[in-house]
């Protein structure tokens, strides 16, 4: 299979002295018309991975080693601003937060046509043809009505969809979901997972899936990363990866996850043995990038 | 009794839709609550958003004044209470709200948050033993003494959520009530606190809002579910887990993703979606026509129809000197038709005695356990297609007039996860559930028109006479009759009963070929 997207050994840090380290070479692959998941908790890196993957290293960070390759070119030398053709057309993004991430004070045609304009170079009236029917197969009853309204007329089930009509707008080759349904509650949650996966496979796009849900991961994905510390500690198929977690913080997290067929489990957090056990790699590795990066 | 809450319900002015000048119209938020709680109990009350799950905790503390209903807390009636008469309510009850962000003064050290609470209530009177009792505080629930002097901003979600924990418990309150506080947490995070809120529950009572059921069940001892502001299911929290006697707990259920790998999950939502607006079939006050009734799969169907309260029930067998005693205990309710499905006569007399049928099921069948090359003669499988097969075609035909007349009803054919896929051990066997199957599809088809269900059961082996060689896991015929007569009240149509049957069918929808590999390597010899 060809591989639409691939990180190896990618190291961001925020460059103070010493620097601070978010990704210790963490390595991750997106075949063609895969679903990939990357779990983990808050702090591990998963939303740092999908930001140098579109350009936007917050304030103060930089790469400071590993390749990216989008569709066989190296994109990481790049900056934002030479790779405008990637954003919003090859690349695209399905944010957590639908209240936030749509623009309050225009109508859902303005957002929705905006980027129908950019890239694809249609009409406004054509774009806006274009809009219900997308707006449809994110089955979006009366699109032409819903397109008049603005952000805070529609429920969160409703802008997510609008997302991910966006997202999938220009047909794009990668589209990031970053905990596209932790705002929601879990029947509206099941919804908007079905036609995410719905839209990827019509689409034949490929998705990194980013989210803290072990329950979400293994019904979305196909491939699953597990990170910790900025660092890709297992990669398995969604089936081998549930059925025989082979790191011991996957087995955590999975003991540590609630389920209501398992009424005799206790929950277990990771416990402190683990995370002082991880920290301990995490502070060798720390302290030979500061000799290679920092002399 | 420490909190008795009866027919609460709560409505409030429809500020969206008002003009400024007008007060707007009341609106329903709920309806009609009934629970109770005693001191060391914990309740969940779970809902989807929007369905009033907040506002209800909302109304029991008494930030909001209920509409109806009483509120007895102690023995005092507080629904109709004012502030100021509120005062030592408000020490025995507390809040922990969802964004402890927002819940906490983002101006005040964590030290300044709790000892005001403990000089509010009046329970330190000094500020340096107000500042002693709250490091205790952070003792008791995990946090580092050094923390009193930090800002929320300071700290992690987890964290913050400790501290709003903290405060809770700082006036030593009768009752916690916790909204959604764990949804925005990650797992290891939501465990730790999981954990800590089971310890303080042995101190007093709590009441936790989540929509997520999982936390819900390692949590409360009962469940209240919530529904656009009705009550529609209350009960201890094992009973409603393993039984849940409301669709919509059902439905909830079902929408949380557990983790394990199950590729067919994503679509079970819109085969429900597309049914929800059908009416389906109460097994309560059907008829129902049972064959092969005398034992097995039958047998369990009889007991569970009584169980559900079937109105009638025909128990056709060939030998029915068996069944003579089932009979005689359920005087009345149970009908012995003799009848062997092979026989067209038989067929017909039967038909002609049970015009009320609404509910046929298609249990009867026969497995001779031999394979088709190497078996002595062609007995077996012609025996295994006249019962499996035709006898089942026959009474599908028999019977569609009769539910025709009865409204529709429901044909509950019984195949075998093996109509799916040969093994050749009893492969003739297979055959004749393979015909069986393609005739469930034709004779659904067919009788749509007359809306008439048709259910396919296909278990894996079976706890009975039939499989008594087999000697791998076997279902509970019990759980292959309750699977059915729930598919039938839910109108789903093919039923996969059991661990077997669910990973066989799954093993075909990915690679079916690797499946009848798998089973060709069951071949005795």
């Amino acid at each position: 299979m060809k591989n639409i997207l691939e990180i190896r050994d990618l190291i961001v840090g925020i460059d103070s002295i010493p620097p601070t380290w978010i990704l210790r070479e963490a390595n991750l692959s997106i075949g063609e018309g895969q679903i990939v998941g990357l779990v983990g908790e808050s702090g591990a890196g998963k939303t740092m991975v999908s930001r140098v993957i579109l350009g936007f290293t917050p304030e103060g960070s930089r790469v400071f080693g590993g390749e990216i390759h989008f569709c066989g070119s190296k994109i990481s030398d790049l900056n934002r601003d030479s790779r405008p053709f990637l954003l919003g057309k090859e690349v695209t993004y399905i944010p957590q937060n639908p209240m936030t991430a749509l623009n309050p004070v225009q109508r859902i045609n303005d957002q929705m046509t905006d980027v129908l304009i950019r890239y694809l170079q249609l009409k406004p009236r054509d774009a806006t043809k274009r809009a219900v029917s997308l707006l449809s197969e994110v089955q979006i009853h009366d699109p032409e009505k819903v397109l008049k309204l603005y952000p805070h007329q529609l429920s969160g089930g409703m802008r997510q969809r609008v997302l991910i009509a966006i997202a999938f707008a220009c047909n794009p080759s990668l589209v990031i979901a970053d905990e596209p349904t932790t705002a929601l509650d879990v029947t509206v949650q099941k919804e908007i997972l079905g036609l995410i996966k719905r839209m990827q496979s019509s689409h034949g796009t490929s998705m990194l899936f980013i989210s803290h849900d072990l329950g979400v991961v293994s019904k979305i994905c196909d491939v699953v990363n597990v990170m910790y510390g900025g660092q890709v500690l297992e990669t398995q198929e969604a089936d081998a990866l549930f059925s025989a977690p082979s790191h011991v913080y996957t087995k955590a997290l999975l003991s540590a996850t609630p389920r209501y067929d398992r009424p005799g489990d206790l929950l277990e957090p990771v416990s402190d043995r683990l995370v002082t056990e991880m920290g301990k790699t995490i502070l060798s590795w720390d302290k030979r990038a500061e000799a290679c990066f920092y002399k | 009794m420490l909190l008795q809450v009866r027919d609460l319900s709560l409505s409030l002015r429809d500020t969206e839709n008002s003009w400024f000048w007008s007060r707007g119209e009341h609106v329903n938020i709920f309806n009609g609550i009934n629970f109770d709680i005693d001191l060391g109990q914990s309740l969940g009350i779970v809902g989807e958003s929007g369905s009033g799950k907040t506002s209800l905790a909302k109304t029991i503390t008494r930030l909001y004044q209920p509409s109806r209903g009483s509120l007895l807390f102690d023995g005092v009636d507080i629904s109709s209470l004012r502030e100021n008469e509120l005062g030592s309510f408000r020490s025995k009850v507390q809040f922990i709200f969802q964004d402890a962000l927002s819940a906490l003064n983002p101006r005040q050290t964590i030290a300044q948050i709790i000892s005001n609470t403990l000089m509010n209530f009046s329970i330190e009177t000094s500020k340096s033993a107000a500042l002693t009792h709250a490091g205790e505080l952070l003792d008791r629930v995990g946090l580092p003494r050094s923390y009193l002097s930090r800002y929320p901003h300071q700290l992690s979600g987890g964290q913050r959520q400790r501290v709003g924990i903290a405060r809770a418990i700082a006036p030593k309150p009768k009752l916690i009530v916790a909204d959604e506080i764990v949804s925005g947490l990650d797992v290891s995070t939501q465990a730790q606190i999981l954990a800590l809120l089971r310890e303080l529950r042995e101190d007093g009572s709590l009441i936790f809002i989540s929509h997520d059921l999982s936390v819900v069940r390692v949590l409360c001892d009962h469940v209240l579910v919530l529904r656009e502001g009705k009550q529609e299911e209350l009960g201890k929290t094992v009973e409603l887990f393993d039984n849940p006697q409301s669709r919509y707990t059902r439905d909830l259920l079902a929408a949380i993703p557990l983790p394990e790998y199950d590729p067919t999950w994503l679509d079970r939502e819109v085969e429900r979606k597309t049914r929800d607006t059908e009416e389906c079939m109460k097994i309560q006050g059907a008829v129902v026509f049972v064959t092969g009734s005398n034992r097995g799969i039958g047998a369990a169907f009889v007991q569970n129809l009584i169980s559900r309260g079937a109105s009638k029930i025909y128990i056709a067998a060939r030998d029915t000197s068996k069944l003579q005693n089932l009979v005689s205990e359920n005087a009345g309710k149970l009908v012995p038709v003799e009848l062997d499905i092979t026989n067209d006569q038989q067929i017909a007399r039967a038909v002609a005695g049970a015009s009320d049928v609404n509910l046929l099921i298609n249990n009867a069948g026969v497995n001779g356990n031999s394979a088709l090359i190497s078996a002595n003669d062609l007995a077996s499988a012609r025996d295994e297609l006249d019962v499996n097969y035709f006898g089942t075609l026959a009474m599908c035909r028999a019977f569609a007039p009769v539910l025709k007349k009865n409204g529709g009803g429901a044909i509950i054919n019984i195949l075998s996860i093996l109509s799916r896929v040969n093994l050749p051990a009893c492969g003739s066997y297979c055959v004749s559930k393979s015909a069986a199957l393609s005739m469930t599809q034709g004779v659904r088809a067919e009788l749509a028109g007359q809306k008439t269900l048709v259910v396919g059961v296909m278990p894996g082996a079976v706890d009975t006479d039939m499989a008594k060689s087999f000697e791998g896991p076997k279902e509970n015929p019990n759980d292959v009759a309750n699977a059915s007569l729930d598919a039938v009240e839910q109108g789903t149509e093919d039923v996969y009963p059991g661990g077997m049957a669910q990973g066989v069918s799954q093993g075909l929808a990915g690679d079916p070929k690797a499946v009848e590999k798998e089973f060709a390597a069951y071949l005795p010899g």
